[in-house]
């Protein structure tokens, strides 16, 4: 083929500048340190970059509440522990109280103290998150969910809603739990039915705790039920028990004469449950049997809290006052179980957010390294290269001075 | 005889001064653009009979003959043509290219940021420096999105500048090529046929930059004039004939440049045929990568405030309200045609956009009906008559008020076009950011003294929900027995167990039992709930959700595709650019190689006349002291 003068010098800038080009690129690589310069070096590439970058901060979001998820739950556990201190010490002040070797004034020294440690449970309760949110009032959260009424009663002003925060795409976690589940609704005496005196007694019987004989007859029967004291014509002392609305259960006939004779001690039975009274109850002196409902803390400590400090003046005070204790120590253990309930369910929260930051974490670095492994340069490779192109562009500079000292003319 | 000799001497001499004049011009146009190299034609004189045979008389000049090739050169333009084309093409792609994938520029970040910034209240609803972060972002994603919107008008703008430049250059060059034919028809004449080279040669340039342009077709006539042809056939010159080209608005959109051919019946748009070239290319980049992105765009605007708005609606603000449209949904675009015979516009709305596609729409009458077709494409895509409404791909016309008007009467629909530029923020009030989701609560009224209860109460469609400000539900004996909201009445529902079901604007309450007259109940949204964050949360779980295009894609999806597209026609236009300098490289080698000068070859030649036109010379030379030999030798 012939060949123009022309031709040969555009063959050998065209050389020149397809060279210096090539290394320009190269050299922009091994500056930014990256393989694609511009989304169509690989179109399906850079995508998969920005897919993987999005997810790279959407995971660092999961991680960044997961973190917040874990301040709250720790604060919680903060809170639920002292709570638990609390309760543990007012159980300790109730058996003390009902030691017979208290006197009046030691004992409302105790009363005292439980007071005290009411006042601290409201303010736990109303405690505040660093965002001055108070962590028990459930949504209604910027409104203190538990004030003091004036006859000394706690009213709960939050909702039965709880906060979730997204940890991972398909996981959103519970941060807390509201004052209502953790404080207000807890069932009282043994979480099945509760026995009590009647305020206005004036023997000396005090309850025990119950038990339910049978379950099946309970369960259909669940109802209120009074239990009165009276005599028979034969000058025996009888019990009488009368359902919710006054008709008589035991006997059926409601004639004491045909009631079951009252033995100190011996168990008394209705509708399922068992359960014993001890020392001499009045004549008229009556107690009462009922399915369990719900008593707030704040309730149990301020009951058990009067119980103690109203002076104790005769046997029937006495027994008042131990029938107020025992109560309050059912309703304690059973306030415990459910701080220690919802403490356990914080716990498990807390491993759950521990183990999705973990994950996160795990997921992050190989997020990060296939991100790497689409858009970082493999500088070995590079550096080779540059070194390739530098040669051959070295090459077509100097053939091309050289092929442009050729000419004929110079030897004219 | 010896006059022979002398006129054979004085032929050599001629001969090769004329030889020396074209290598000469060959060396002096050796870097001329377009020129092609010259040859001396030398052939015999006719020889003369000497009664013993035939004796040459001398040489004579043939013609000067320019080495070109023909396919070659048309093999040259068709690779201008291309490598121009992918080449511009190139250039503007990936200036959006880089523009939509930008890490800092692009939409991807900004969406992530947007919804990050939502988590953060749905972390803390009541914080109001989350809020206000959240409000900044959707801001900034706005602004983003006109942004981005904005940059690709600025690049549509200089397409559409340069078509009219390109259209104006194909002008001139035509204009030139038919000066230049009457040159060439009138040279040839003058010659006898003897071809002008140099005016073919300027020719073969103007029509080579030409075919830079747009691609051209050329034959060539018996009286040496070239006929070029554009398009599919449409003739650009003929003779010395040259039509005209216009870059103007032939459509409805009055910014839309297009290439019309000015006939004297009018001027036709010839756009949909033009190809090659830079304005080949311009075209191409304007419908297939500026078109594309910013209906995309658009749609994922849309996509994003509709999807926003509907769930944000559902939710209840920090006043205990309702919560409103957070961003402003975008609207389609509708333009009338220039020669419609009647004022108006049809109503078009987005009803549904996960199923609104990238198409722009013409709207056409026939005379009796109106077609809907893609443009461009032209595919019919749903028809309708004239009052009616059509719902088709995610947009709905309503065409109450427009006749059916004069076949060819036209409507332009764009419904993403200008969806980016659009969308906005509605919401700048940080209290009006509904995080919480609306909790319906229900009381027994004081003084009432039947026994009626409330067993259930829950919003059971949140949709419908209007207000969130409290309702009393009262009860009357009537007859008949009913309970009574307003002006609404729901009557009792007797069949034991007696319970009433009342639903209303989206909530829903059941009411066990019967009431006394004018026993009341109180229904009432949970206002307070400042720190519920369930919507927030629905808000933040919009990002994962598949709703673009039929349900197949994210937002950040849709938007990842077009990044996909734009980056693939990209990479297409570079490979295509690529392998089209090469052609167009090994092309011009083919050229030079024909009609290129070589300064060595014009040296040899040089030197090769040199010493003819020397020897022819000597000839004289010799003849002449032949002459004085014979003259000495009379005279002596």
């Amino acid at each position: 083929m012939r060949v123009s003068t022309t031709q040969i010098f555009r063959n050998g800038i065209g050389a020149i500048q397809d060279n210096q080009q090539g290394l320009a690129r190269t050299q922009l690589q091994l500056g930014t340190g990256k393989r694609i310069l511009s989304p169509s070096d690989d179109p399906s590439g850079a995508v998969q970059a920005l897919q993987y970058r999005s997810t790279v901060e959407k995971t660092e979001q999961y991680q960044r509440n997961a973190n917040l998820a874990e301040q709250r739950l720790r604060l919680n556990e903060t809170i639920l522990t002292s709570v638990g201190d609390g309760l543990q010490r007012v159980r300790e002040l109730a058996l003390a109280g009902n030691n017979a070797s208290q006197t009046n004034e030691t004992r409302s020294y105790l009363g005292g103290e439980i007071n005290q440690l009411l006042d601290g449970l409201v303010q736990l309760a109303n405690t505040r998150d660093a965002n001055g949110e108070f962590i028990y009032a459930g949504n209604i959260s910027l409104t203190q969910p538990f004030t003091v009424g004036p006859g000394g009663e706690v009213i709960y002003d939050g909702d039965s809603g709880q906060r979730a925060l997204q940890i991972s795409p398909v996981r959103r976690l519970p941060i807390g739990d509201n004052g209502q589940s953790v404080f207000m609704d807890i069932p009282e005496g043994n979480g099945r039915f509760v026995v009590r005196d009647v305020p206005g007694n004036t023997g000396t019987g005090v309850l025990d705790v119950g038990r339910v004989a049978d379950p099946v007859a309970w369960a259909s029967d669940a109802g209120d039920y009074t239990i009165s004291f009276g005599t028979n014509t034969a000058g025996e002392q009888v019990y009488l028990v009368t359902d919710g609305v006054g008709d008589p259960v035991e006997p059926v006939s409601g004639d004491p004469d045909d009631a079951p004779l009252y033995v100190a001690g011996e168990a008394i039975t209705v509708a399922g449950i068992e359960f014993r009274i001890e020392g001499s109850p009045a004549d008229g002196d009556s107690f009462t049997l009922s399915p369990a409902g719900n008593q707030d803390l704040f309730t149990t400590y301020r009951e058990l809290a009067e119980a103690l400090q109203t002076p104790s003046e005769s046997p029937a005070d006495t027994a008042r006052l131990n029938n107020a204790v025992n109560r309050a120590l059912q309703n304690l253990d059973q306030a415990l179980g459910n701080i220690l309930d919802t403490r356990a369910t914080v716990g498990s929260r807390l491993k759950t957010v521990e183990n999705q930051m973990n994950i996160n974490e795990d997921v992050l670095l190989q997020l990060k390294t296939t991100l790497s492994g689409i858009e970082d340069l493999d500088y070995a490779e590079a550096i080779s290269r540059f070194n390739l192109q530098q040669t051959s562009l070295q090459a077509a500079q100097q053939s091309y001075v050289q092929v442009q000292r050729l000419s004929l003319f110079n030897y004219l | 005889m010896s006059n022979g000799v002398f006129g054979i001497g004085t032929s050599g001499l001629l001969a090769f001064q004329r030889a020396l004049s074209v290598t000469g011009n060959n060396i002096a146009n050796s870097a001329t653009e377009g020129y092609s190299r010259q040859r001396i034609d030398l052939s015999t004189r006719t020889p003369q009979f000497a009664g013993n045979g035939y004796f040459g008389s001398g040489v004579q000049v043939g013609g000067v003959q320019r080495m070109f090739d023909q396919f070659v050169e048309m093999q040259l333009r068709s690779s201008t043509s291309a490598s121009q084309q992918y080449g511009l093409l190139y250039d503007f792609a990936s200036r959006v290219d880089n523009l939509l994938a930008d890490q800092d520029s692009g939409l991807a970040p900004g969406l992530q940021q947007f919804f990050s910034a939502v988590q953060d209240v749905a972390n803390d609803p009541t914080s109001n420096a989350a809020r206000q972060v959240m409000i900044s972002e959707a801001e900034s994603l706005v602004d983003r999105f006109s942004f981005l919107h904005q940059r690709l008008g600025e690049q549509r703008n200089l397409v559409n500048g340069q078509i009219q430049t390109s259209v104006q250059e194909i002008n001139s060059l035509a204009e030139a090529i038919g000066d230049l034919n009457k040159e060439i028809v009138t040279a040839l004449g003058r010659a006898g046929g003897a071809p002008p080279n140099d005016l073919l040669d300027q020719r073969d340039q103007l029509v080579l930059e030409l075919s830079e342009r747009v691609s051209v077709n050329t034959t060539e006539q018996d009286d040496g004039a070239l006929n070029v042809f554009i398009g599919n056939g449409q003739n650009l010159v003929l003779g010395s004939r040259v039509t005209v080209l216009a870059a103007e608005a032939l459509g409805p959109d009055i910014n839309q440049i297009q290439v019309g051919y000015v006939s004297p019946g009018g001027t036709v748009d010839i756009t949909q045929y033009m190809s090659g070239g830079r304005l080949g290319a311009l075209l191409d980049l304007r419908s297939s990568v500026l078109d594309v992105a910013q209906n995309s765009l658009g749609r994922t605007a849309i996509g994003l405030a509709e999807s926003f708005n509907a769930q944000h609606v559902l939710g209840m603000d920090l006043d205990g309200e309702l919560g409103e449209a957070f961003f402003r949904v975008p609207e389609p675009e509708v333009t009338a045609g220039a020669g419609n015979s009647f004022a108006g516009l049809p109503d078009v709305q987005i009803t549904d956009y996960s199923a609104l596609t990238l198409n722009d729409y013409r709207l056409r009458s026939n005379g009796t009906d109106w077609e809907l077709r893609r443009d461009p494409g032209g595919q019919v895509v749903g028809t309708v008559a004239p009052g009616a409404t059509l719902t088709v791909q995610g947009i709905t016309i309503d065409m109450t008020g427009i006749p059916a008007g004069d076949a060819g009467d036209t409507f332009l629909l764009r419904p993403t076009r200008n969806g980016a530029q659009q969308i906005d923020t509605l919401i700048s009030d940080t209290r009006k950011v509904a995080a919480a989701t609306p909790e319906v609560l229900a009381s027994v009224g004081g003084t009432n003294t039947g026994g009626a209860t409330i067993q259930s109460v829950e919003v059971a469609d949140a949709s419908a929900l209007t207000s969130l400000a409290p309702v009393t539900v009262t009860y009357e004996e009537g007859p008949p027995t009913q309970f009574v909201i307003g002006g609404d009445t729901f009557p009792l529902d007797p069949t034991p167990p007696v319970a009433t079901t009342i639903a209303y604007e989206g909530w829903q309450l059941v009411i066990d039992g019967v009431p006394d007259d004018g026993d009341s109940f109180q229904v009432s949204f949970s206002t307070a709930a400042v720190g519920d964050n369930r919507n927030a949360l629905a808000l933040a779980g919009l990002q994962d959700q598949r709703m673009m295009a039929g349900g197949s894609s994210t937002l950040e999806g849709s938007y990842n595709t077009l990044v996909a597209e734009v980056g693939t026609k990209t990479r297409q236009a570079e490979i295509a650019a690529r392998s089209q300098a090469k052609l167009l490289d090994e092309s011009r080698a083919q050229r030079e190689s024909v009609s290129g000068v070589n300064l060595d070859e014009e040296a040899a030649n040089l030197l090769r006349y040199q010493q003819a036109y020397q020897a022819a010379a000597q000839v004289i030379s010799v003849t002449n002291s032949l002459f004085d030999t014979l003259i000495n030798a009379v005279r002596r």
